[in-house]
């Protein structure tokens, strides 16, 4: 088993007025391949930036330290062409917002189709077609029609499933997911979530929900304020939590639903 | 208050020491603005620091008690702009309906008329004084101010802070002056800073034709008036009114403009 | 003894039918939930019920009759829902000066579990857990009878969120509140309330005490809605 992602001691600094803020501070984190790895934090500790990061999608002032391992090379030495190459081939995104992650003044099969005329140089007939498939991949229905459409003809849970499209349309290695569901209705989330599950691709899976990590990652990691406090299998996590962080997210969820878990 | 904008620096300084030496021109001017010094026109020497104009009267003088003058109508002239235009497009935004849609399209009847055109028009039927120069500026120039608030009002009325204090039960009035007004000052500020620039311009310009402030009392306006017929043989006479009124428009477009910025994108 | 009683009330906008014939009741004491995700109507009914805006058709029958001072709201987004340019011991006061009762400010912060180091702060120097305390205490400041909650946890965090709702649960049971508790998430619900109505596309589509509910669904979007809960 190939190990895919490898970030070391990663740390990124944000540069505001007089003072510097640490989003990440020293993060360790592993995905190898085939796996579905979760990474489970609160609003503010600095998940979506270490998404970001892998990405290379932070712009300065913010400034990166340690190292992005992608199938052995460092991800922050290399070349922004390089790394344009990497972005959307071998590693793709899905964003918590559906609303401003789609250009509003484009086709969905445009944009979908977008990806193949860059990175594989398809043809546009060929690209459209490509286009298609991936929409039906995703369940939307009559794909050769509503490719035709845009993006605010699409409710959010559709249009997150175009999102996923565009993220899995050159079968990336690992597929990045920023709390793809929290902006979605309850029953849409489910549905995305066994979108998710059903492409088999390797996954980094970020949110706030633990019951929604645990549901569907094997590992976990659990990040606070820009550092990883525990990391284990979801059983781990959830069962014997170690650290009081931890501990205090499994409680509160339980809290919560505990009755509602009780009559299922 | 950070002013990392270099241009907005020494706009504010530059601001700063033309309203100080204003405030203090009795104080500071060697001598007095009227008095009939010299028989000839004098050329910038040690007594006379700006030289004389051609009634014999020290320019050093007069450019300071014109500044009063000049600085004094912007800033009453962008009062009566600002209460005039405050009021109206707040009650526009915020009550909507056929009340908005008469009162812009009163407000596009007045801003279809040339202004500078209206505002020699009234001042050709009054006897023009400082006074009337103030409010004739400030009536003809709340339309922009208006549009401004109305837009702001609008768009703050919507918000869920607005809609909380209506569900504790505050008033129309509470919530306009409470509520919307308070969070919509940033580009009424800078819509002011500008103003006042533009108000400088247009006394000078009322000035120069006459229909301003009337002399003797001197406007920077009125100065250049009398350098006119001076230009070759006493530049002097026209460079330092001139100097003065670009310095007071500068600094105010950069200090507005550092407002602009800054205060922009908000929170 | 009924509180509200919601008759047939639609509301238009445009062509977009928000609300379709919605009955129901709240009882005097009780803690009602209306669960339903975005589209349902559940915001625009919150609103109807507090005046801020008009329905369409049908009425709505209060006891006692309707003012401000007894019928209340906390808005779901702590960031949007106060005065940005107010300074917290501006804001509580608000509501008391409009309907002129005293109180103390910082017994109604500590209320809300909070010191009296807040009242000089500006809600921007506070985290949403924080606001919407404030939210609550402006709320029940006045000492309304009735006090709709329009998903006031749902911008929180999950460890922040058992904290406020526990606040809500003993404020209630305190204070003698009937509460609206709007949400879109059952287990809160569950957590939260006595009855449930469940909203879908502008109709309530099933009503009944929380437990009959959760044991035993009869609407299929309400089984869909408690399948959607994920499960630790």
């Amino acid at each position: 088993m190939e190990k895919l992602l490898e970030i070391v001691k990663l740390s990124v600094h944000y540069h505001a007025k007089d003072k510097i803020v640490k989003a990440v501070e020293n993060v360790g984190l592993t995905v190898n391949e085939g796996e579905i790895v979760g990474l489970v934090g609160e609003s503010g500790c600095g998940k979506s930036t270490l998404a970001l990061s892998i990405m290379r999608l932070i712009d300065p002032p913010g400034s990166i330290y340690g190292e992005i391992r992608w199938r052995g090379r460092n991800l922050l030495n290399i070349h922004e062409k390089e790394m344009q190459k990497v972005r959307g081939e071998e590693i793709s995104m899905v964003f918590q917002d559906p609303f401003s992650s789609l250009n509003p003044v484009f086709r969905v099969g445009d944009q979908i189709a977008e990806v193949f005329r860059y990175h594989k140089g398809s043809s546009r007939r060929q690209s459209w077609q490509k286009a298609a498939e991936l929409l039906d991949l995703v369940h939307i229905k009559d794909p050769k029609q509503r490719a035709r459409d845009y993006p605010h003809q699409f409710s959010g849970g559709m249009r997150q499933r175009v999102s996923v499209a565009m993220a899995y349309a050159m079968n990336p290695k690992l597929l990045i997911a920023d709390e793809p569901t929290t902006a979605l209705d309850v029953t849409m989330q489910k549905a995305i979530l066994e979108l998710l599950k059903e492409l088999k691709t390797t996954m980094l899976f970020i949110s706030h929900n633990i019951a929604l990590v645990a549901g569907l990652c094997s590992r976990i990691y659990v990040m606070q304020a820009g550092r990883i406090v525990e990391e284990g299998s979801s059983a781990e996590i959830i069962n014997s939590p170690k650290d009081p962080y931890t501990a205090k997210l499994v409680s509160s969820y339980k809290e919560i639903n505990l009755e509602a878990n009780r009559s299922q | 208050m950070l002013k990392r904008n270099k241009l907005a620096l020494f706009g504010l300084i530059i601001l700063c020491s033309l309203s100080i030496a204003a405030v203090l021109a009795p104080v500071i001017a060697p001598y007095d603005p009227s008095e009939i010094m010299e028989n000839e026109i004098q050329r910038p020497t040690v007594k006379h620091f700006f030289g004389t104009d051609d009634l014999g009267r020290d320019i050093l003088s007069r450019v300071l008690y014109g500044g009063r003058i000049s600085l004094s109508v912007a800033v009453v002239a962008v009062l009566v702009a600002l209460t005039i235009g405050i009021l109206i497009g707040a009650i526009s935004g915020y009550y909507g309906g056929i009340l908005d849609e008469i009162i812009m399209r009163f407000t596009d009847v007045m801003l279809s008329f040339p202004s500078i055109f209206l505002i020699l028009a009234i001042q050709s039927m009054l006897t023009p004084n400082i006074y009337n120069v103030m409010i004739v500026i400030g009536a003809t120039s709340w339309m922009g101010i208006a549009r401004l608030v109305r837009g702001e009002f609008l768009a703050l009325k919507e918000r869920e802070f607005v809609e909380a204090a209506r569900a504790i039960g505050a008033s129309n009035m509470r919530i306009i002056f409470r509520h919307i007004l308070p969070n919509s000052l940033a580009p009424i500020i800078v819509a002011a800073t500008l103003g006042m620039a533009g108000a400088i311009l247009t006394e000078s310009a009322l000035s120069f034709l006459g229909l301003g402030v009337q002399p003797p009392t001197p406007s920077w306006g009125n100065m250049l008036m009398d350098s006119q017929t001076y230009l070759l043989d006493a530049p002097w006479m026209a460079i330092i009114p001139g100097l003065f009124i670009v310095m007071a428009v500068l600094s105010l477009y950069f200090v507005g403009e550092a407002l602009r910025e800054r205060l922009n994108p908000k929170e | 003894m009924k509180l509200i009683e919601v008759n047939s009330v639609s509301k238009q906008f445009g062509h977009v039918k928000a609300l379709d014939d919605v009955n129901f009741h709240v009882e005097k004491g009780e803690s009602f939930g209306l669960v339903g995700e975005s589209g349902s109507g559940k915001t625009t009914l919150a609103r109807i019920i507090l005046k801020l805006i008009t329905a369409s058709e049908g009425e709505i029958v209060y006891e006692g009759g309707f003012s401000r001072k007894d019928y209340q709201i906390v808005f779901q987004n702590p960031w949007t829902s106060l005065n940005p340019r107010m300074k917290i011991k501006a804001i509580l006061k608000e509501p008391l000066d409009i309907h002129g009762v005293k109180k103390d400010v910082v017994q109604l912060l500590r209320d809300v579990e909070l010191d009296e180091s807040y009242l000089g702060k500006f809600p921007h120097e506070l985290s949403g857990g924080e606001r919407q305390r404030i939210g609550i205490a402006r709320a029940i400041s006045i000492e309304p009878k009735f006090i709709v909650l329009d998903e006031p946890v749902s911008s929180l965090d999950m460890t922040v969120q058992v904290g406020v709702l526990k606040l809500l649960k003993d404020l209630r049971s305190r204070l003698n509140l009937t509460l609206l508790f709007i949400a879109h998430d059952l287990s809160v619900i569950r957590y939260m309330c006595d009855r449930v109505a469940v909203m879908r596309s502008g109709n309530i589509v099933e009503t009944g005490s929380v437990t009959e509910v959760y044991k035993d669904p009869q609407h299929s979007y309400t089984k869909l809605l408690l399948e959607s809960i994920p499960k630790l």
